[in-house]
């Protein structure tokens, strides 16, 4: 799914340099261009349910028109926000399609466990085609600019939180992972930092072991710094 | 005398010691994550739902709810004293209660809120009361298709009710759904789109959907707005309590409030915010001099704030009656009672009374406690705004983390949180409204599972929901709002085409 967020994520390559300027001119072509090769391949995967494939085709062949018009025309999208957004609805929609392609469909009067996934899916695509049309027919917002250093940063560091919790267990997992997301914002000083995700921890391991009585493991295996002091 | 029968139950149940406790303790730190900017009951009860998870499931949906109050309430102080509504429900508050404030009132503007909103709880709580019974009754009724019809209507209200384009918050109730095909299919067992990863086998968490939509997505907001500095109102609060002239100025923008707040709660969709601006400009319209509101005129905040408690009560009678989540925050409530394996709906009144009317008990006495505990603390709360965000964001991660974690012991949870962050700030950036989504998420396994039942019972004939009266019904309902809600859209983006066009 956020897959469908990188291509827009890199419209903001840059304020007025060229790949900015590159972006503003064919990334609404560029989209949909992408966008109707995922869904060849989702046709040319899809074997087993013709009616899918032929819907996979479809939008295949409308995207490929889609991004060659759009530069043929010399039609500016006037509503990015809504183009982009209902584009990747549609995206959503053919990776469901593609995904839930082997499933059993309706059997006589019964629903196959497929129906309704494939149903909701061919529901949300042919709304993520009016949500673009509506980016193409109205005015509207460009897609505001996307931060990268606060959300990069929040999901290492809950990345490094699951990667470290078991082996290394609750207080080193918290404190590396504070540290690292307290470098979301550009305000981070080193000192403040290193103490409050101190603080943190220390409260966070008295808190949720022992006051919530939830069964997590302090230190790694085989370490207890406790044991120092007995 | 059955209902004093039930209420008096109830208060047995919310009056032991430890669910008054849990109550407390819910209310507590409800308000502390619900004064945190940018916040709302949403975010709140996602982060904290991990906490529950221990207790039994009285005392955990009585803390829920606890906390459910406890945010609304925090929503309300940051509106009066920094000018950031917490939820969109306290947006109009900011109007006049921050002006209050800044006069020198915060004092009386957060009394005020309190009064009306443990008044409109009282009445509320009355209110789910009388109103469950006969509703189960008729709830017990409903077959296949009757549900699945009235799923339909709840979500077309949510449509509706919601703010922004109608076609995107439709498409966010189908990406919803079909997040909630994700995992094993009910009848047959076969794995729907999970890629043979185990882990995805019973779907997508519940918490991981809402911590990361909601939660994490909000921070990653906050941290570009960071740099921002906030208006808090430095001066001494003093004088907490209204005056008499305050109290017999907003009695009957109270009462106003309180009744629109309950019918428009009722309905499914965002209730409560709907509530609060249609409380506030009913006031205005009613007042003598209506120049008076946005400049800090009490009866601005006494009404709206009554109005979204009253709404925020009342949406408790859907979900508890019938089994449907009305708005995002009863979404979040169904996960919570599926995680203590109760399924919502008509039976948990006749199955579980404990419950249900501990519940309902529990609802005015986390108001009563609203009154209590809040007053004497804003000054606490006051110095919790003034703390950095960049020491705050790190706290309530980690703290999100941890929870999240201690539900399955799965570090697969946590990963997948952060890509639903990153989905979620996706959306916000395209001004996709989220809690749609949630609806839908939630929604989803009982409509595909009551469609399946009638069309089976139906002989595969769609016409059946049609052809019973009560679903027919529901669904000319459905459309029909959703025709007098497209309708003006369509016009004036035909206006905006046209004027284009002759530019």
């Amino acid at each position: 799914m956020t897959a469908g967020a990188n291509p827009t994520a890199a419209n903001d390559g840059g304020s007025g340099g060229t790949s900015g300027d590159f972006w503003r001119t064919y990334g609404t072509s560029l989209v949909p261009g992408a966008y109707s090769i995922a869904a060849l391949i989702a046709w040319w995967m899809t074997k087993n349910s013709p009616g899918v494939a032929t819907l996979e085709l479809g939008t295949a062949i409308g995207l490929a028109a889609l991004a060659i018009a759009l530069p043929v025309l010399g039609f500016k999208i006037p509503n990015r926000q809504d183009y982009f957004g209902g584009l990747a609805l549609i995206l959503i929609g053919l990776f469901a399609l593609w995904a839930s392609r082997d499933l059993p469909g309706m059997r006589g009067f019964a629903f196959g466990p497929g129906t309704a996934p494939r149903g909701f899916a061919i529901i949300l695509g042919g709304l993520g085609v009016l949500v673009a049309a509506i980016g193409i027919f109205t005015t509207g917002p460009n897609v505001e600019r996307f931060a990268i250093r606060g959300p990069a940063l929040i999901v290492a560091s809950t990345f490094v939180f699951a990667a470290s919790i078991r082996p290394l267990g609750l207080v080193f997992a918290s404190f590396v992972s504070i540290v690292v997301s307290a470098f979301a914002t550009t305000e981070v000083r080193w000192l403040e930092t290193i103490i409050w995700a101190a603080v943190l921890t220390l409260f966070c391991s008295l808190l949720f072991p022992w006051g919530l009585n939830l069964p997590l493991q302090l230190w790694p295996n085989g370490f207890n710094p406790m044991q120092l002091f007995r | 005398m059955d209902l004093v029968a039930n209420l008096i139950h109830g208060f047995s149940v919310a009056l032991s010691p430890i669910n008054i406790g849990l109550c407390l303790v819910g209310a507590l730190v409800g308000t502390l994550v619900g004064v945190l900017p940018g916040v709302g009951p949403v975010a709140t009860i996602a982060m904290l739902l991990p906490i529950t998870f221990g207790l039994p499931p009285v005392g955990a949906l009585i803390m829920l709810a606890g906390i459910y109050y406890g945010a609304q309430y925090g929503g309300s102080t940051t509106s009066i004293l920094v000018n950031i509504p917490g939820e969109a429900s306290s947006v109009v508050t900011t109007l006049d209660g921050h002006q209050m404030a800044r006069q020198g009132r915060a004092g009386p503007a957060l009394a005020i809120a309190a009064i009306g909103s443990f008044f409109a709880g009282c009445v509320a709580t009355v209110l789910v009361a009388a109103l469950g019974a006969p509703l189960t009754v008729l709830a017990l009724k409903f077959g296949p298709a009757e549900y699945f019809s009235l799923m339909v209507l709840g979500l077309v209200f949510a449509v509706v009710l919601a703010k922004g384009s109608i076609p995107k918050a439709l498409a966010m109730i189908m990406l919803g759904l079909l997040l909630s095909m994700v995992g094993s299919d009910i009848e047959t067992g076969q794995s729907r789109m999970a890629f043979d990863v185990p882990e995805l086998s019973d779907g997508v968490g519940f918490v991981v959907v809402a911590m990361g939509v909601f939660g994490f997505a909000e921070i990653m907001r906050n941290l570009e707005m960071s740099q921002e500095s906030r208006d808090v109102v430095n001066a001494k609060l003093t004088g907490l309590m209204p005056t008499l002239k305050d109290l017999k100025a907003s009695a009957g923008a109270i009462l106003r409030g309180t009744a629109i707040g309950s019918i428009l709660g009722i309905l499914p969709g965002g209730g409560a915010v709907i509530a609060a601006f249609a409380a506030y400009t009913f006031e205005k319209k009613m007042s003598k001099d209506p120049s008076r509101f946005g400049k800090g005129a009490i009866e601005g905040v006494a009404a709206p704030e009554s109005a979204n408690n009253a709404a925020a009560q009342t949406s408790f009678i859907p979900l508890l009656t019938l089994g449907i989540p009305p708005n995002a925050v009863m979404a979040l409530m169904v996960g919570a009672m599926t995680i203590h394996g109760i399924v919502p709906g008509p039976q948990v009144m006749t199955k579980q009374p404990d419950l249900f009317w501990g519940m309902i008990a529990s609802m005015w006495i986390g108001n009563a406690m609203l009154v209590i505990i809040n007053l004497p603390l804003v000054g606490l709360w006051v110095r919790l705004l003034r703390v950095p965000y960049r020491m705050l964001f790190p706290a309530i991660l980690i703290f999100c983390n941890i929870g999240n974690y201690s539900i399955n012991n799965a570090p697969f949870d946590v990963s997948m949180t952060a890509l639903f962050a990153l989905l979620g700030y996706w959306l916000l950036k395209h001004d996709f409204e989220p809690a749609p989504m949630l609806l839908g998420y939630v929604l989803g396994p009982l409509m595909e599972e009551n469609l399946r039942r009638a069309m089976l019972i139906a002989r595969g004939d769609p016409m059946t929901f049609v052809q019973r009266p009560i679903s027919a019904g529901l669904l000319a309902l459905a459309v029909l709002l959703l025709v007098l809600a497209v309708l003006p859209m369509i016009r004036s983006k035909r206006n905006v085409v046209f004027v284009e066009g002759e530019n």
